[in-house]
Order: structure tokens, then C-alpha cells, then sequence
């Protein structure tokens, strides 16, 4: 499933509908749309809010596929060229009244996700995520 | 989704119950920080945010949350989350945000602090 999203943040519904239609039509477990829907409220914020803020831009391409068992999202912009997964991670061993604030979205991003990666190229940013499907339809996403 | 959010005060026990319901991210953050700030200004001894219809938490709505628990600890009152979803619980231990926040897994152990909290009071 491909879809083009505009840049604004009301386009996050639109990724979640999407989201939810494609999940039913696969058969994707609970916990894998949890976490899709999380990383995708996350990375879409951040690219709206800061990546392609005040500038015209082409639209946001999400694609949602299964591959080799995964929930695979890709989520392509044309926005300044921004690796998130390159930011230090926020230091969660410090009590709460002295972190710093930010990071948290990206570091759930890596702690729902199996496998995650960033490229830049044609002057798009590329990140392409993937979340393991639990083997049978029993109770998924019960586990651990 | 809308967040719903539904402020009960106990004056007597000086404690404020905000019940959600909905989804706290991006969209609703700003609103709730809002809500969540006016109830903080009250100086309660203890806020309680109610997470038990709560169906799905973002970053952003965690950064207002984060925020207030600071706030009330520096006042040296508490914020606390009670009846929190499996899935949302585990957002909160993987930012390991629990020890820092007054927790109750459910109504019960809530009532069980308030009754003490109440004979600290007395008591002292």
C-alpha cells in the first residue's frame, strides 16, 4: 500500500486510517499495529513539525508491505536531510526532574521497531522500518 | 482520536483525579497540557491521571506528563499514574518513568495510599 500525505499534522489521521485498512487486509497481529502506529505518530510529527516546516515540498510517501514476515514501513519526505537515528538517546537512568526533554519519540521509534534504517538519496530522506508479525493468529501480542 | 478528560477534586483528601479517555499524542497534547496545568496550579497533595480508558499514548503526550510529574514533585506533592493498559505501562517502563511517579496498578492499591497518606496526616 502506497499513499501520498500533505504536510500537515491533520495528515496523521489519514496515516492512521491507512494504517488500520491495511493492517485488517493482512492480517497484521495487534501488537505489530500498536507499534506501527506509535513509530508512524512519532516520525510523522517530527517531519512535519520540523523537516519540512515553511516550505513547499512534495508529499510525504508512506508504504506499508509485509516482507519476509515483517510489517514493513517506509516513509520517504523531501524535507532537510535529517537522520533521526543518529541522535543520542535520552538518559533514562537520570530521575525525571533532571533529563532533558526530547528524544523520547525517537527512542521508542528503536525500542518498538526490529529493525530500523535511514538513507538519504535523490534529495529524499528514507526511512524504512520493520516490525516482526507474530507467528500464529493465537493471542498475538501477548508475548514476552 | 479525541482525548477526553474528566477533573474530580477531593478537597478534603487534597486530591485531584483526571480521568482519560482517548488518545493522548500530537494532536491532543496541547490540550490536555493545558487541562493538566490548571489542575497542578490547585497545589493537591496528590493528582492521580486515571489511564484506565486511556487507548494510546504518544511522546508528545508523555512530555506533558513528564513535565507536570516534575512540577508537582518540586512543589513536593505527587503525580501518579493508576490503571494503566498493558501496552501503555510498558511506554512508561521503557522510558523507565515508574519510579518517579506515585503508581497504582489499579483502584485499589490508590485507595490503600490515600487511606495511609490520610493517617500520615492525622497522625501527624
Amino acid at each position: 500500500m502506497r499513499i501520498e500525505l500533505n504536510n500537515s499534522l491533520d495528515e496523521i489521521v489519514t496515516a492512521m486510517t491507512a494504517l488500520r485498512a491495511y493492517a485488517d487486509s493482512v492480517a497484521v497481529d495487534e501488537a505489530a499495529r500498536q507499534a506501527a502506529a506509535l513509530v508512524l505518530d512519532e516520525l510523522l510529527t517530527n517531519i512535519i513539525s520540523y523537516g519540512l516546516k515553511g516550505s513547499q515540498h512534495d508529499p510525504i510517501i508512506l508504504e506499508l508491505d509485509i516482507a519476509d514476515k515483517n510489517l514493513q514501513i517506509r516513509i520517504t519526505d523531501g524535507g532537510i536531510p535529517f537522520n533521526p537515528f543518529d541522535q543520542p538517546d535520552p538518559n533514562l537512568d537520570l530521575p525525571l526532574e533532571q533529563r532533558q526533554p526530547g528524544g523520547l519519540g525517537i527512542y521508542l521509534v528503536k525500542k518498538y521497531m526490529d529493525e530500523y534504517s535511514y538513507r538519504y538519496s535523490d534529495q529524499q530522506n528514507i526511512v524504512t522500518l520493520r516490525k516482526k508479525l507474530a507467528p500464529a493468529p493465537d493471542q498475538a501480542g501477548k508475548g514476552q | 482520536m479525541e482525548l477526553k478528560t474528566t477533573v474530580t477534586i477531593d478537597a478534603e483528601k487534597s486530591v485531584a483525579r483526571v480521568a482519560l479517555s482517548g488518545a493522548l499524542n500530537t494532536d491532543t497534547a496541547p490540550d490536555f497540557e493545558q487541562d493538566l496545568q490548571k489542575v497542578i496550579a490547585g497545589g493537591h497533595q496528590l493528582t492521580v491521571l486515571d489511564m484506565k480508558d486511556l487507548e494510546y499514548i504518544s511522546s508528545a503526550g508523555l512530555r506533558v506528563i513528564f513535565k507536570a510529574a516534575k512540577q508537582t514533585k518540586a512543589a513536593g506533592h505527587r503525580l501518579a499514574a493508576a490503571n494503566r493498559k498493558p501496552h501503555i505501562d510498558k511506554v512508561f517502563e521503557i522510558l523507565k518513568a515508574l519510579p518517579d511517579m506515585a503508581v497504582f496498578a489499579n483502584d485499589r492499591e490508590l485507595d490503600d495510599y490515600l487511606d495511609a497518606m490520610q493517617k500520615q496526616v492525622r497522625g501527624g
